[in-house]
């Protein structure tokens, strides 16, 4: 089973609830340089995005690790860091194309999303519902319906 | 020291040495942060009577204990000095990220001392710590500054303390700018960084904030969450911000309109109610770790300002510009806006100023040819040369940059159009059209007029309350929120009458003061879906499972008393008199003109009496309004008491 966190820009407020989230559920600590998410405010088109891991289906980092330190949770389809075996070359973060990969500060190993094992304490503490853990098989079915929501909302103005 | 960063950063401008402080657990206990500890920080390091814009003066950063962490709405910092506008206490807040940054750099508040040589700007990294060249930052705007200091530091990551042209220019009531679009505005603290020829504070932090305990952390967090959110001002709050109230005002004909001659505007809800927001913006900002998100991102689409963007349909500049200085529209709000953030004004006294000078201008006190240029209500073209000149201290920006008091004398030789309570532009309302806890509140608020430190928890600016009794303030909620409010039951039943349905407006001003000193002190915020929502139970259960003290309910309220203590005695030590607590003459010399509250005025007997019942709740002395031996015991302030008492 293969699960990713989707988020709604459209929701998000930026309040930064889900890094602080998720360093403190991995590190016991808040610190916005250990979060594996961050929303960030984009001035252009005035809406905050939130990065984090999309959980790729071919995942470049697995890829071009020398020491095969990135793995698939089968539990829920996460790659995952084997801390033991990483040595924070650097060489997945080079080709994630999201900035997700970075080098824990204090321990030297790669950190990134893990879906905290399947209940994500990012999507568990936003307030506005902004994140949500999803299958990938119904991400897509999931958008759609949203998109249709916002289509018939929009149809109710016109008519 | 869990939840703490553990150190006090002192920067001294003159000698160019960086020391770092370990917070101590005591200073901590007996202060908690922020407003608590920068009070007490800025009593041992000044002496009494400087002036506010001397090298004596020292300017302090200071965050709360919960800021940084994930519990709700902890975000805010507090700036502190004494005040170059009233002579007295300098203090404000602010939220955003500034705060949650100075921690991750690893520094609970940062004191800077003395003066600099020349244009100088502090930069944080960390443990990195230095004083560097602002020649190329000096003379710009606070958003110029940002964008260079951005590209300086290739980051958009930084956290950026800065003051504009006006701090530079020692303008009186200049704020420090807080990123772009927020501010520690009130009582001067910009001009105390221009004295100090420090441009700014650039601040990036990577380290991190442990509590004591974290299952209880995330249980205490969760548990606040929920009742902020199930608070009855959740959803207007969080759909329109500060906004939400602005109708109401407008219904009880409450609003400050060119310069409090009329509480009442016909069309204010068509054009400046809280539904105007929706032509803006559909994007909420929040502070840090804040579920409201009471801010809002605006965009300028059409006419002379499009493709202005900000962040501010707050209710505070949309009374201050929209009624004080009476413009029309919120495309020209937005406009005076930008300015006073780009100049680095606080917009209530800015406003407040300018108000004198057009309330002169009407009424044939000040011609023309004095000012350069008419200076109609609502004229945002003529508003905006304003800001500039002032900024400056161009023409008769120079004078206006006393502030309204001060500027108000030498125009015409008296106070009349001054709106001052203590020397600070007062803020928003008018209380001839509702006289609440939170109008009572800016008589005795320990900056000045303003309402920010002492409003009622358990108020509902929904229900008017004109001041037929000044004592009473009727109920704005169902019963059972008032049975269910976090508040002693001893202390209930003494401020809240559940029979005839009204909360005694002495006693709940203090018991305000008290638990909002503490909200100052540990970060959190004091709008009502946040301050309704907790009171001392609630907080001793967070600074239990985040600084793992045993601490009761009891202990929470003691050190709020204390705070506000120690702020009244700085303000005692520099010399404040009883006399200084009075609403400006207008309120009681003449009558609500229209509206709702027609007819209405403050009677001063009343409101001199109230006082002498509010010290005497206080334990203070009831004329004077020094703390009382006992009280000083109880608090353990005996030094600063003697400090005042015996000079």
């Amino acid at each position: 089973m293969h699960k990713f966190i989707l988020a709604d820009p459209d929701k998000c407020i930026g309040c930064r609830s889900c890094s602080l989230a998720c360093s403190f559920e991995h590190d016991d600590e808040f610190s916005l340089t250990l979060s594996r998410i961050s929303p960030l405010w984009m001035r252009d088109i005035g809406r905050f995005i939130p990065m984090t891991c999309q959980q790729c289906e071919e995942p470049l980092c697995m890829e071009i690790c020398p020491r095969r330190a990135i793995s698939i949770d089968t539990k829920t389809g996460a790659k995952v860091v084997n801390e033991d075996l990483c040595i924070g070359c650097r060489a997945c973060f080079l080709v994630c194309p999201f900035g997700v990969p970075v080098i824990h500060r204090d321990k030297g190993f790669m950190i990134k999303c893990d879906l905290c094992g399947g209940t994500p304490q990012c999507v568990e503490e936003c307030p506005q519902k902004a994140l949500s853990i999803v299958e990938a098989d119904d991400a897509a079915l999931k958008k759609r319906r949203e998109a249709a929501r916002k289509l018939m909302a929009l149809m109710d103005k016109i008519s | 020291m869990f939840g703490y960063a553990g150190t006090i950063l002192i920067v001294d401008l003159c000698s160019g040495k960086i020391e770092k402080v370990p917070l101590t657990e005591n200073l901590a206990r007996k202060y908690l942060g922020s407003l608590g500890i920068n009070t007490k920080l800025l009593f041992d390091h000044t002496r009494a009577g400087i002036d506010p814009l001397s090298p004596e003066n020292v300017l302090i950063f200071g965050a709360g204990t919960l800021v940084g962490t994930l519990m709700p709405t902890a975000s805010k910092s507090d700036v502190s000095a004494k005040s170059p506008l009233t002579g007295l206490l300098g203090t404000t807040s602010s939220g955003y990220q500034f705060g949650c940054e100075m921690k991750y750099a690893g520094y609970d508040h940062i004191v800077i001392k003395g003066k600099a040589e020349k244009p100088v700007y502090l930069a944080i990294q960390d443990d990195l710590v230095e004083i560097r060249d602002a020649a190329s930052l000096w003379g710009k705007d606070s958003w110029e500054t940002i964008d260079l200091l951005e590209q300086l530091w290739q980051s958009e990551e930084i956290q950026v303390a800065v003051i504009g042209q006006s701090g530079e220019n020692l303008i009186r009531y200049a704020g420090i700018q807080n990123g772009k679009y927020d501010a520690w505005a009130r009582t001067g603290m910009g001009a105390v960084m221009g004295s100090k020829l420090l441009k700014a504070i650039a601040v990036r932090g990577k380290g991190g904030i442990r509590v004591a305990d974290k299952t209880a952390f995330k249980e205490v967090a969760r548990r606040t969450r929920q009742q902020i959110v199930d608070s009855p001002f959740f959803e207007a709050v969080s759909k329109y911000g500060s906004m939400a109230a602005s109708g109401v005002y407008g219904k009880y004909g409450a609003l400050p309109a060119k310069n409090y001659q009329t509480g009442f505007i016909g069309d204010w809800f068509e054009t400046r109610g809280f539904k105007n927001i929706e032509r803006y913006s559909d994007q909420k900002m929040a502070c840090s770790a804040c579920p409201i998100g009471c801010a809002h991102w605006a965009v300028v689409k059409e006419g002379p300002y499009k493709g202005l963007k900000i962040k501010g349909i707050e209710i505070t500049p949309v009374f201050e510009v929209g009624a004080k200085l009476f413009v029309h529209d919120l495309d020209g709000i937005l406009k005076c806006v930008e300015m006073f953030h780009r100049s680095g004004i606080d917009i209530v006294s800015g406003c407040g100023t300018i108000a004198m000078l057009m309330e002169l201008y009407q009424r044939g006190l000040i011609g023309e040819e004095r000012i350069g240029f008419p200076v109609n209500w609502g004229d945002v073209e003529a508003i905006c040369r304003l800001i500039g000149m002032i900024s400056r201290r161009e023409g008769i920006g120079d004078i206006l940059a006393e502030g309204a008091k001060k500027a108000n004398i030498s125009l015409t030789g008296n106070d009349d159009y001054a709106m001052t309570i203590k020397g600070l532009e007062l803020l928003s309302f008018d209380p001839r059209s509702r006289w609440s806890v939170w109008t009572f509140g800016v008589l005795t608020s320990t900056r000045g007029g303003d309402n920010l430190r002492t409003r009622n928890p358990a108020e509902n600016l929904r229900f008017p309350s004109v001041p037929d009794d000044y004592r009473k303030e009727p109920f704005g909620h169902p019963e059972a929120f008032y049975k269910n409010m976090d508040m002693p039951e001893a202390v209930k039943e003494k401020i809240i009458d559940q029979e005839r349905k009204t909360t005694d407006i002495i006693l709940m001003e203090k018991w305000s003061e008290d638990l909002i000193a503490v909200f100052n002190a540990l970060g959190i915020c004091t709008r009502p879906p946040s301050l309704q929502a907790q009171g001392p139970n609630s907080i001793a259960c967070m600074l239990q499972a985040c600084v793992g003290w045993k601490i009761d309910a009891d202990e929470v309220m003691r050190i709020g008393e204390r705070i506000w203590n120690l702020q009244h005695l700085y303000n005692l030590r520099e010399g404040e008199k009883r006399e200084y607590s009075l609403f400006p003459k207008r309120f009681s010399q003449e009558k609500m003109p229209e509206g709702p509250a027609k007819g209405m005025a403050i009677d001063p007997d009343e409101v001199n009496r109230m006082l002498d019942d509010y010290y005497e709740a206080r334990g203070w002395d009831r004329k004077t309004g020094v703390p009382k031996e006992a009280k000083i015991a109880e608090l353990g302030l005996g030094d600063e008491w003697s400090s005042v008492v015996i000079p």
